[in-house]
């Protein structure tokens, strides 16, 4: 389990990479992974490759990162999502609210 | 029987030499049948502060204590009647929970018998002939033992003292709030429905109201996490929605209502998932809208049909998009719905598998016609999670589709008749 990020500044993008499972526990590990960055300035890409499940929480977690982000669709993306993760976020319709890869 | 004894009190009475006031480090209990060691002992540990008892044999020593409560005990090992080590295991049965030290001053020196002391239930062991400087460090290395007990014996009857309260008040919490939302559900005793909380308050949540023209709507939710911040969240969704369709509101108002009512209440990370149907009041046509739920799964006499997550949660934007409407399907005799939390879907079995990928389909395909699907559904859930902890809600409801849910139109009314239909 552990949160981290990247920032490639060439390209004004923050990643935060997700391992194993992606719930409350990682609440705060996960604000803290985007609190400091300039959300004027940069876009956001959350990796999931690594994220095993997913559960409601982490669903609040990704929709209090669109509201950091400014509440845009298109400034927070989602990707490498596994079958389990893409399920989750699927029902939930979340296409509507983030790019999904 | 020797009680508090004046002999050591005066003795330390006498003795100019008193560093500490008497009794002032406790009450220590004395067990040996030689008077002359007795009396050595007592006047020592006076000398240190404690007010002194006396046994001569183990039964004295275990009336003694139960009477007493001394705050340490040294036992000798060997005495007439019960010895050192069976009048050892009776104390400290005597003292229960609370950490009475007992240490163990012998003759005996083999290792063996050293072990004994220990497993009879004694805390540390001197070998006579011992030092008085070393007695002296074991008994202040043993009180500090007793006194982080007893801190932490303090601390946990505190503790659940408070755990004991917030049971007590989770509970009438749970009580009230949950027959705030519930009370004005109807048709309960038509539905198949099996809930189960993680927690004392359910995040999930099951209303149902007839329509004006005495069709049948339920809303099945589930709130992000669960306990008491998911089950607050359900009073505002409770009232709007019984009061909307008790006056016939459409299922695409109630929804843009309660959607509002969330996006104001809600913090942005918290949400409701929900399945909202709605059956007219000839029993022949079905609504349904399904946002941020597991699939509803329809039985009809041409198969299994799947009614899938097409809307988002509610609570999350401020108004809800108006491609996500609500649909419509023509009822035939005999169809029957499934509605399920995630909950269910996700209940882990001793390998970590999902039921969702663990049964769950295979009871779906397996569905006869006209025949009630809960009692399989429940049975290999049950197999399923066997000896797992339940961290989720679980709610699944099974309808019968048929007109015997609904209600006769209700004639009187106040407002304009509408069916919450159109």
């Amino acid at each position: 389990m552990s949160v981290t990020r990247r920032v490639d500044e060439q390209k004004s993008q923050v990643t935060i990479v997700i391992d194993g499972r992606f719930d409350f526990a990682q609440h705060k590990a996960f604000r803290d992974a985007y609190r400091d960055v300039d959300a004027k300035r940069m876009t956001f890409v959350v990796d999931l490759a690594g994220a095993s499940y997913l559960d409601s929480s982490a669903l609040g977690m990704l929709l209090l990162l669109r509201d950091y982000a400014g509440g845009d669709a298109t400034r927070v993306s989602i990707i490498g999502c596994g079958e389990d993760v893409r399920r989750v976020l699927k029902i939930a319709n979340f296409e509507k609210l983030f790019q999904l890869d | 029987m020797t009680t508090c004894n004046s002999f050591a009190n005066s003795a330390s009475n006498t003795s100019t030499a008193s560093p500490v006031i008497n009794g002032a480090r406790g009450c220590a209990l004395i067990v040996d049948d030689e008077p002359s060691n007795r009396r050595f002992l007592s006047l020592m540990l006076a000398n240190e502060g404690f007010r002194t008892i006396e046994a001569e044999d183990g039964e004295q020593a275990v009336a003694v204590f139960a009477a007493e409560h001394p705050d340490i005990v040294f036992m000798d090992v060997m005495m007439s009647g019960i010895d050192g080590f069976e009048a050892t295991r009776r104390i400290k049965e005597v003292a229960g929970l609370t950490f009475v030290p007992v240490i163990f001053l012998t003759a005996l020196t083999e290792e063996q018998s050293l072990m004994r002391c220990i497993e009879a239930g004694g805390d540390d062991f001197l070998s006579k002939p011992f030092s008085f400087m070393v007695l002296k460090a074991r008994i202040l290395a043993m009180e500090r033992v007793r006194d982080l007990q007893r801190t932490i014996a303090a601390k946990q009857q505190t503790l659940s003292a408070l755990l004991e309260q917030e049971r007590e008040e989770q509970a009438l919490a749970e009580r009230l709030l949950s027959r705030a939302v519930t009370n004005r559900n109807v048709a309960m005793d038509r539905l198949e429905r099996i809930q189960r909380p993680a927690s004392v308050f359910n995040g999930d949540l099951v209303l149902t109201q007839h329509l004006p023209d005495g069709g049948l709507r339920l809303l099945v939710g589930d709130f992000t996490g669960h306990g008491l911040a998911a089950a607050i969240g359900a009073l505002p969704v409770a009232d709007a929605f019984h009061t909307m369709t008790r006056k016939g509101v459409n299922d695409a108002r109630v929804l843009a209502e309660i959607n509002h009512k969330l996006h104001q209440i809600l913090p942005t990370d918290r949400f409701l998932a929900a399945s909202l149907i709605s059956i007219s009041g000839d029993g022949e046509e079905l609504r349904w809208w399904n946002g941020g739920m597991p699939s509803l799964w329809m039985r009809r006499a041409d198969g299994l049909h799947e009614l899938a997550s097409h809307a988002l949660p509610l609570g999350i934007l401020s108004e809800l998009p108006a491609c996500e409407s609500p649909r419509r399907v023509l009822l035939r005799p005999g169809d029957r719905l499934l509605l399920t939390s995630d909950g269910l879907l996700e209940a882990v079995n001793t390998q970590k598998q999902m039921f969702v990928n663990s049964g769950f389909i295979e009871i779906l395909q397996n569905w006869a016609f006209n025949t009630p699907l809960l009692p399989t559904l429940v049975k290999a859930l049950d197999a399923h999670s066997a000896e797992m902890e339940q961290t989720d809600d679980i709610c699944m409801v099974e309808i019968p589709l048929d007109s015997s849910l609904c209600t006769i139109p209700i004639l009187d009314r106040e407002f304009i008749p509408q069916n919450g239909w159109h």
